[in-house]
């Protein structure tokens, strides 16, 4: 195979193999969505904790890009959207490192669909995204 | 035709199978008439009695010198202004640990229902507002409360010092004798030993319990002994009802508030604000978890009162109370102002959705019940007693 070939075959492989997206590298947990078009990807881990009801729940967050941005005005919060109310005490949100953080003290008071929500700034903009818990 | 023999195997054992099927119990749900997903449900309603942990925001909890020391003051008028209200005036042991008023009378009358003690240590927040966040705290309340014990730090601790036997179970207590010069901190003790009397309330076990530990154990026979009319309730209560999603665990609370429906006028003019004050009167308490008297070394016991959120909702909110013991503790809600179980539940099922919050409980809605539901509901609640 001469020269030629192997750049050509190499460069066929490129536009094979899809880019590698940050959601694929983003956090070990549970990969959250957004609710409109983004370059970032997210995720929350309950780590070893059961998400019920009952007691209070650490989440960590992570949020991932292509591009080296720091995000700004992260928030979490977690709401029980067909019942029109949310939780009865405010998360204390920690950042960790860059683009890392953990909320402590989300305390889901009753069973259902709980919706935990992050949102944050970056780019001149405002992203946000969802992950939906059915708790028994 | 010969038929080979091991071609024989199959449907002798078949045979045998059908011939043992006829010979076991039927399905072992058929005499339960709930589902699947309302056993789940109720298995999480239990077990009980739960177990006993100490409180570690008070260092005397679980002793047994505490407790009885706090049982000598819970019975004692002596400590209130005029010497003639105690802890038992509103909560008698005979009425379910409550009075069995529309609303207390302490030295004077009360906007509000006395609360039962069944349980009490199992509680996050205390009182109807919640506004205190552990039993000690909320033991000094009424102590200090005009209209109830009328007394004061400088009062307690000079009768706790003045009283020969109280002084001495003081000091067996605490390891030194009441300080006169520090009021305070003799009067958290204090409330601190009535706290650990009040932990030893627990209610008894219940024929719903025996049907839970039944269901749990897969003991169709046992769970079948639970009456009809009961089962029926149960079906509303874990279901249509959605009865569970604030009565829920074993203490049959979520342990937080809810806007229920009621009046909210004390008298014209003036309003209960419920949770709303609740939560301010927390905050500002010199007593609550992130104050100097919680005895827990790592403070960890004080998240929630760091973190509860003021929303506009929790005006008019209160306590979701247990269902525990319900038939003992008559009037009902928080103005007591339903007489019977039966009215209760007639006023889930007529709720009057206008009253309720916009930005309240979305599924609150009326149940519009048959007289039939309304009494199964009734029975099923009634099982929730243990006499």
């Amino acid at each position: 195979m001469n020269t030629l070939t192997k750049v050509t075959l190499a460069s066929f492989a490129l536009l094979i193999i899809p880019p590698v997206s940050a959601n694929a590298m983003c956090g070990n947990g549970l990969a959250m969505t957004a609710e409109s078009e983004t370059t970032y990807e997210v995720s929350m881990d309950a780590g070893e904790q059961e998400i019920s009801t009952g007691n209070p729940l650490s989440v960590d967050v992570a949020i991932c890009s292509n591009d080296d941005v720091a995000v700004e005005r992260f928030k979490l919060d977690a709401t029980m959207p067909a019942h029109g109310h949310g939780m009865n005490y405010v998360p204390e949100i920690e950042e960790r490192g860059k683009n890392q953080y953990s909320a402590s003290g989300l305390f889901l008071h009753m069973p259902g669909k709980w919706r935990f929500e992050v949102s944050f700034s970056a780019d001149g903009k405002t992203h946000r995204f969802y992950r939906d818990v059915d708790i028994e | 035709m010969r038929v080979k023999r091991r071609n024989l195997l199959p449907y002798v054992l078949a045979a045998i199978l059908v011939w043992l099927g006829l010979l076991l119990p039927a399905e072992p749900h058929a005499q339960v008439i709930l589902e699947q997903k309302q056993i789940d449900a109720i298995k999480r309603h239990g077990p009980w009695p739960p177990v006993f942990e100490e409180d570690p925001s008070n260092r005397v909890s679980g002793s047994a010198l505490a407790v009885e020391f706090g049982r000598k003051l819970f019975l004692d008028p002596s400590l209130s202004r005029d010497g003639d209200v105690a802890c038992v005036t509103c909560h008698l042991p005979e009425n379910g640990w409550s009075d069995g008023r529309n609303t207390s009378i302490g030295i004077s009358q009360l906007d509000r229902n006395s609360q039962s003690l069944y349980n009490v240590r199992n509680n996050r927040w205390y009182g109807l507002d919640g506004r205190t966040d552990s039993l000690w705290a909320h033991s000094i309340g009424p102590m200090l409360d005009e209209r109830e014990m009328g007394t004061s730090p400088e009062a307690i601790a000079s009768a706790l010092a003045q009283h020969a036997e109280y002084s001495r179970m003081y000091e067996q207590v605490y390891g030194e004798p009441p300080d006169v010069s520090d009021p305070q901190t003799v009067m958290v003790n204090a409330a601190k030993a009535i706290a650990a009397f009040q932990e030893t309330i627990v209610s008894w076990r219940t024929p719903f319990d025996e049907f839970r530990d039944a269901l749990a154990d897969g003991d169709m026979e046992s769970a079948k002994k639970y009456p009809q009319d009961a089962q029926r309730g149960a079906e509303i209560f874990f279901g249509k009802g959605n009865c569970s999603l604030c009565h829920s665990g074993p203490m049959f609370t979520n342990g937080e508030f809810g806007d229920a429906g009621m009046r909210y006028f004390i008298r014209p003019g003036e309003v209960d604000t419920g949770r709303h004050g609740g939560i301010e009167k927390l905050r500002a308490s010199p007593f609550n978890l992130s104050g100097k008297f919680n005895d827990d070394p790592e403070q960890a016991s004080d998240w929630a009162t760091r973190q509860v959120a003021l929303h506009p909702k929790t005006f008019g909110e209160f306590k979701i109370p247990t269902l525990r013991e319900l038939t003992q503790t008559a009037p009902y809600m928080h103005d007591g102002s339903l007489a019977t179980l039966e009215d209760v539940v007639r006023h889930y099922s007529e709720i009057d959705e206008e009253r309720l919050h916009a930005d309240g409980e979305n599924i609150l809605r009326p149940l519009n019940l048959s007289e039939q539901e309304i009494a199964d509901l009734v029975a099923f609640l009634e099982s929730l007693s243990s006499f």
